[in-house]
């Protein structure tokens, strides 16, 4: 599993228990193991497909957050631009009667522009990525309500609903996606010079600035990458519920973070990898099945997670805040 | 001109302006502005917003911030509704509700100044958990219907035209007002917030303010959220939604900033007076509201790239970058 990642920087780090990669695995197929012994109807190909199916959605959400997590930047606007993607592509198939590809593309190019302009924001005036992206995150919620309203919960045509839920190899053609761009994002980021300064510029910006990296340059485009892959998450998360909604990419930067995080990625940057993001995705989706499974009430699952995300940051602040 | 000058230079200066300008637009604009129903709810809108914006300035002066204070509102709107619901007597109720407040800002206060997690991930974590808690509590008062004619006269009552609650606030305007200007303990804070190192080699002890500015925070939200739901009259779970956003962009507006070290109570009042007049004027144009959220989020970010602008120009002409 990816190990190195992130520290390439320092050697003596190898010296320790490399707890925040190693973690997520662990806690995982404990999860999984305990709700197929307890629960008779967990262990099936079909609920553990729709729980893969759950995952690929808010997967998409995950691969950008993660990039900026490691160049230790927040965008707590993850999710409502993951909304903003169902939303702008139900617009464009309903007023436009544009085919739901071309919709698609287009919801996508506007996340991209957001994205651009929080990126620039954050980096033209030294902001707090994560303050500037709350900002977005309320207008963009506030934008996609108003859509969503104006439909009225109006169906999307047949086209534009059954994309979505097509096979290969009798599994999801989502899934298959988000493991391909896994594997691929792991291996670039292990690999390839281009991805690699992302641990650089997270360890320590300016000496990458002093060696010539464009540090700002990157980060904006990051932050574009990460609105525009949202959008195409929500995209799909869109098609299967058939129509646009507000609950769409609700609340789920929370669970971003969290995955991010006890994923072992950093808030403090230099640290983070696509493959744990995911596996962090999934154990959140495992949990609120498990807790469902359970007959747990949502509202209680949610001060679950929110308990899950304090834990990770602390642990996260004892194993890898910087020295000095 | 000189007194001009230095009224001018005032950090509550922009935001006197922008309500004075928004009150002449508005009168201009239509007369039902000045009307009785209107100044009431425009009371009703100030007063809770205020009392939770002092907080917030006690914690932004500070260096810090606090979102979790539109849960904790929503949570003593909830649990007063609870605790009427159980029979108790209402000072019991209030009582009750603000220890609720205290130990949501305590948690904060842990979190961010013991464990040391960052300030906006703490309490967005807390303002997540907050909102579960109140939510599974609220399925136990949802049928409860009108609150007893004695709670709501917390909200609704009146003391020379002015509500209970402005009145309140106004209380702890002056009590703020005094304890930043006047007593030691206070300055002190200005020079914590300013520049945190040096503070910490003065032999300051951050951790204990920041814990108390936390769970006074705390406290003054669900003083909020009781008065704000007593005014309402019946338990709403949507009570304090974004109130959050509102008090950041007020505290800024006001002549705070995210930096730290720089704000005032009289700052944080016509701050929050002027995001109720905006949401005034949006109602008397029948503006929907979900544009009102656009319109918040989008003076958040200007507010945001404002006052991070400010501090870049301060730092360069300081030569530190």
């Amino acid at each position: 599993m990816a190990e190195g990642t992130g520290r390439t920087l320092s050697t003596n780090e190898k010296k320790k228990f490399d707890f925040g990669s190693w973690i997520i695995i662990y806690i995982s197929a404990a999860l999984f193991i305990f709700l197929s012994l307890t629960r008779s109807n967990f262990f099936n190909f079909n609920n553990i497909h729709s729980i893969l199916y759950g995952v690929s959605f808010n997967f998409f959400a995950a691969i950008g957050f993660t990039l900026l997590i490691i160049m230790g930047e927040l965008d707590m606007s993850v999710g409502s631009l993951f909304g903003f993607g169902g939303a702008m592509m139900g617009y464009f198939v309903f007023t436009y009667r544009l085919p739901v590809g071309a919709a698609m593309v287009l919801a996508m190019l506007l996340a991209l522009a957001i994205g651009l302009c929080a990126g620039f924001l954050v980096v033209q005036f030294r902001l707090n990525s994560m303050m500037v992206t709350i900002g977005v995150m309320m207008a963009v919620k506030g934008f996609n309500w108003m859509m969503v309203n104006k439909f009225g919960g109006r169906q999307l045509p047949s086209e534009a609903r059954n994309f979505v839920s097509v096979d290969f190899l009798s599994i999801r053609w989502s899934i298959w996606l988000m493991l391909v761009i896994a594997i691929i994002m792991e291996i670039l980021l292990n690999k390839s010079w281009h991805f690699k300064q992302l641990y650089y510029i997270g360890h320590n910006m300016d000496t990458t600035i002093l060696y010539g990296l464009k540090a700002g340059r990157v980060k904006i485009l990051c932050f574009g990458l990460s609105a525009a892959v949202s959008a195409f998450g929500g995209c799909l998360m869109t098609a299967r519920l058939a129509r646009p909604d507000v609950t769409v990419g609700a609340n789920l930067e929370i669970s971003i973070i969290t995955a991010a995080v006890i994923g072992g990625a950093s808030i403090f940057g230099g640290r983070g990898s696509i493959v744990r993001s995911m596996l962090g995705v999934f154990f959140i989706f495992l949990l609120q099945n498990g807790m469902t499974a359970y007959n747990i009430d949502s509202y209680i699952q949610q001060i679950v997670v929110g308990t899950i995300l304090v834990a990770a940051i602390y642990l996260d602040l004892r194993f890898n805040r910087k020295k000095g | 001109m000189e007194a001009v000058n230095r009224i001018i230079k005032k950090n509550e200066f922009i935001s006197a302006a922008l309500c004075a300008a928004l009150v002449l637009l508005l009168t201009v604009a239509g007369g039902v502005f000045w009307s009785r129903g209107n100044l009431d709810s425009l009371q009703a809108n100030i007063a809770p917003t205020a009392i939770m914006a002092f907080g917030m300035m006690f914690l932004l002066i500070l260096g810090y911030f606090d979102l979790s204070i539109s849960s904790t509102m929503l949570l003593a709107g909830i649990l007063s509704a609870k605790f009427t619901m159980m029979g108790l007597p209402i000072p019991a109720i209030v009582l009750l509700v603000l220890l609720a407040g205290v130990a949501m800002g305590l948690l904060n206060g842990f979190l961010v100044s013991v464990v040391g997690i960052n300030a906006l991930i703490a309490t967005i974590s807390t303002q997540y958990m907050g909102y579960g808690l109140a939510m599974t509590l609220w399925d136990g008062v949802r049928g409860m219907g009108r609150f007893s004619d004695s709670f709501v006269a917390l909200g609704s009552g009146k003391f020379l035209g002015l509500y209970w609650m402005t009145w309140v606030m106004l209380l702890l305007l002056a009590g703020f007002w005094y304890f930043l200007h006047s007593t030691p303990t206070g300055r002190s804070l200005y020079f914590v917030g300013g520049n945190r190192e040096a503070a910490k080699l003065m032999g300051f002890n951050n951790r204990r303010v920041v814990l108390l500015a936390y769970t006074v925070t705390g406290l003054l939200a669900a003083l909020a959220g009781v008065l704000a739901v007593a005014r309402i009259e019946s338990p709403t779970q949507y009570l304090g939604e974004n109130i959050h956003m509102t008090c950041m962009i007020a505290c800024v507006v006001g002549g705070g900033s995210f930096a730290g070290g720089k704000g005032s109570a009289l700052g944080a009042v016509l701050g929050v007076t002027f995001m109720s007049l905006m949401t005034n004027m949006f109602t008397l144009l029948k503006l929907k509201p979900q544009f009102q959220n656009i319109i918040v989020g989008l003076i958040l970010i200007a507010v945001i790239v404002l006052d991070g602008w400010s501090n870049l120009k301060k730092m360069r002409e300081q030569g530190k970058i």
